[in-house]
């Protein structure tokens, strides 16, 4: 803890002046400038608190020995459990720019639109209790050199022209960034970003003080390849800028071609907002960068306003449906099965999303992690695992909520097109069946959304926790 | 305004409108009602305040003599409003509605409705004009058929027709007649479109977005230096004709006449 030279209290980092600053005697003073700063910018290591949820097992660190009463992961309101601990310093640090005030602002813009969300989001204390969290991020620094030979085509007005080309590449990107903790979904990273690197500073626990970390627990080496083709994506974007029009055939192994290398790799401290809730086993965060305000929510849907907010709407597109021509009994047979196949490819797409997001097969970090505790070996880009049982139970899942809806479509159509009876009533007996098994699919694609807006309760890795906690 | 109650016969609306032409052309043979038939227009009832008449065209024997005169008195309430007429007929080769247009047109110059059990083409249709149509839309015309071709199947022609007039009155006279599966099938689409819509706008409004390339390659330091030589060209190969391409040139040459011979295909 950074204690006040004038009275002792504990400071903590203001974000408005970027300074310390003690909110006993309203003293304020340069980071640089606090005696104990001298001695922490020279350690490798420094002194923490660091704060386990007995619920799902999952560690915030600070500077300060307070206890907090909330996990930020699980959204659980239980007493953390506090350990004094020493940890690693990380090298670079991007301090927080953007206030509580300011982010509890953007999070309720952002939320003002979703008028299905349930009550509590926009809950005054549910959004006090968004927290300043520093993350753990790998900053890596890249390199391309060498002459590369290309060949592409240019389509003039009679010819197809074939083309070679002889680039000399001299390219540095500093700064690229991966997450590096594994319970920080690549995604939600990916829709923050981006961190502006040019503004890192060293490291130093003073810009902690007030705020929270997460732990790293991703090796870097785990994004060597991604980095590695997110640089030479930038890359084929520049050679295509020098040689306009022309379609350009860039080899299969980039990386050799360009001569990528990463020259550096750097552990850093960025700052988020981070606010959880909680119902059942599932959670939704909103994350908000803590430098440039850019947000990501999770928003799921109260089931009960979505349904009375369908049958409002229903009432004047009944109204509207009433002044149109009378729809025939065969052509309602036909609207209600495009409907119908209609949901059912919204429902396929859903499954598919859901499935990834669930088995977090597109999280990098957090694949790595399963990979190091299945294998024991750490540092290496891990192949994502699907899950048979996984798969199965979506397979299951679609054969229950979906095949009566694709049956009775398949009725509807066979008696519209190919059976054509006299009577309107097999016509309305099937129109309404359709209708009703869209209903029905609806509410499975509600609780669908549900699952994908939302996120399982965090298990963290060799700790108990989860639904499987005691 | 028409409704099926035997084997159906779906025809475009090009079609149609060909056909139409061609019945203009067939007209002067005459091959409509009376012609066809040999029947004389003689109507039953002629309102005295308004001289619209109420007419039954019984050409393929359909209602007894009685019932053609209870349909008749049936249909005097529209005479109020406009002329009225039942056909029954077997207006072999052409459309329903071919026959019903052309026998409105032959027996009505005013406001008025006819009512056409089609027996060539299993159908009945109801055609309306003038004033009347003002109150009996297409859509009305489509609910009422759809309340009664359900006698006309179990070849209750009277009550089939009797029902149509029926209603009609109902609409003339400023009254509702039932469409409950109207109301049922309008009620379920609805609640379908609300359940698509919200759908939407929670995807829509839940959508987190990704910074836009510029804004990323802004955040981090780069030194790019390409050094790009020229393009050279190692091969060349001239393109083949295609024949969509061909024929685009076809047609610039040849203007407006070209475009119609492609219409003909």
């Amino acid at each position: 803890m950074y204690r006040c030279v004038n009275c002792g209290a504990g400071m903590r980092f203001d974000i408005a002046s970027q300074q310390l600053h003690c909110d006993y005697c309203d003293a304020s003073m340069a980071v640089a400038d606090h005696p104990d700063e001298r001695v922490a910018s020279e350690e490798d290591m420094f002194d923490v608190t660091v704060f386990c949820c007995p619920q799902c097992g999952g560690e915030l660190m600070s500077t300060e020995n307070a206890a907090t009463d909330f996990c930020s992961y699980c959204g659980a309101s239980v007493i953390l459990e506090g350990r004094i601990g020493k940890e690693k310093s990380p090298d670079l640090v991007i301090p927080f720019l953007k206030t509580k005030e300011e982010c509890q602002e953007i999070y309720k813009k952002k939320i003002h639109s979703a008028i299905f969300l349930p009550k509590e989001f926009k809950d005054p204390d549910h959004i006090d209790k968004i927290r300043g969290i520093y993350l753990p991020y790998w900053v890596y620094d890249v390199k391309q050199q060498g002459d590369v030979s290309l060949t592409g085509t240019r389509e003039t007005s009679k010819y197809t022209e074939y083309l070679k080309m002889d680039c000399h590449i001299d390219n540095d990107y500093d700064g690229v960034t991966r997450d590096a903790s594994s319970a920080f979904d690549d995604r939600i990273s990916d829709f923050i970003a981006p961190f502006n690197t040019k503004s890192m500073r060293p490291f130093t626990p003073a810009y902690l003080a007030g705020f929270f970390a997460d732990i790293s627990d991703v090796s870097g080496d785990v994004y060597n390849e991604s980095v590695k083709n997110e640089t030479n994506k930038r890359t084929e974007k520049q050679i295509d800028s020098q040689y306009p029009g022309a379609s350009i055939n860039y080899p299969p192994d980039e990386s050799a071609a360009f001569g990528t290398e990463i020259t550096s790799m750097k552990s850093a401290m960025f700052p988020v907002w981070f606010l959880s809730w909680r119902r059942d086993d599932r959670v939704a965060y909103a994350v908000i960068n803590g430098e440039t305000g850019k947000i990501c929510t999770d928003l799921p849907v109260d089931k009960k306003k979505y349904y009375l907010g369908s049958v409002l709407l229903a009432i004047p597109i009944f109204l509207l449906l009433s002044f149109l021509p009378t729809i025939r009994a065969t052509t309602l047979v036909t609207v209600s099965s495009i409907l119908s196949v209609g949901t059912m490819l919204i429902y396929a797409v859903n499954s598919r999303t859901v499935y990834r997001r669930e088995e977090h097969l597109d999280d990098l970090g957090y694949q790595a992690k399963l990979a190091e505790e299945r294998e024991g070996e750490a540092g290496s880009a891990p192949v994502p695992v699907e899950h048979a049982e996984a798969k199965k139970k979506v397979k299951s899942d679609a054969v229950k909520e979906i095949v009566p809806s694709v049956i009775v479509t398949i009725i509807a159509l066979l008696v519209r097109f190919l059976i054509k009876p006299v009577s309107d009533i097999p016509y309305y007996a099937c129109a309404i069946a359709v209708l009703l098994c869209s209903c029905y699919v609806f509410t499975v694609l509600i609780k669908k959304y549900n699952v994908f807006a939302t996120r399982p309760l965090p298990e963290f890795h060799n700790r108990k926790g989860g639904e499987n906690y005691e | 305004m028409n409704r099926f109650f035997g084997k159906s016969q779906s025809k475009g609306m090009g079609k149609v409108v060909i056909l139409c032409l061609l019945c203009l052309c067939l007209f002067p043979i005459g091959v409509w009602g009376e012609e066809l038939y040999g029947y004389t227009y003689d109507p039953y009832y002629e309102n005295p305040d308004t001289g619209y008449t109420a007419t039954v065209f019984d050409y393929e024997d359909l209602l007894t003599d009685e019932e053609e005169e209870k349909l008749a008195e049936d249909m005097e309430g529209i005479t109020a409003y406009g002329n009225a007429a039942f056909v029954s007929a077997y207006p072999e080769g052409y459309s329903s509605r071919e026959f019903a247009e052309n026998n409105y047109s032959q027996y009505f110059k005013e406001s008025g409705t006819l009512f056409l059990i089609d027996m060539y083409n299993r159908k009945i249709w109801l055609y309306n004009g003038g004033e009347i149509e003002k109150t009996i839309t297409p859509s009305y015309s489509d609910s009422i058929t759809d309340n009664v071709y359900s006698y006309a199947s179990d070849g209750d022609y009277y009550t089939c027709a009797s029902e149509a007039f029926r209603q009609e009155t109902i609409l003339l006279e400023g009254g509702k007649i039932a469409q409950p599966m109207k109301w049922i099938s309008a009620g379920l689409l609805a609640l379908i479109l609300a359940f698509l819509i919200n759908y939407l706008i929670v995807r829509g409004t839940s959508k987190n977005k990704k910074s836009k390339e510029d804004v990323l390659i802004n955040a981090i330091a780069v030194a790019a230096a390409i050094t790009a030589g020229g393009a050279i060209v190692t091969s060349r190969r001239r393109k083949t004709r295609s024949s969509s391409s061909s024929s685009s040139r076809g047609g610039g040459g040849g203007g407006g006449g070209f475009s119609g011979g492609g219409h003909s295909f």
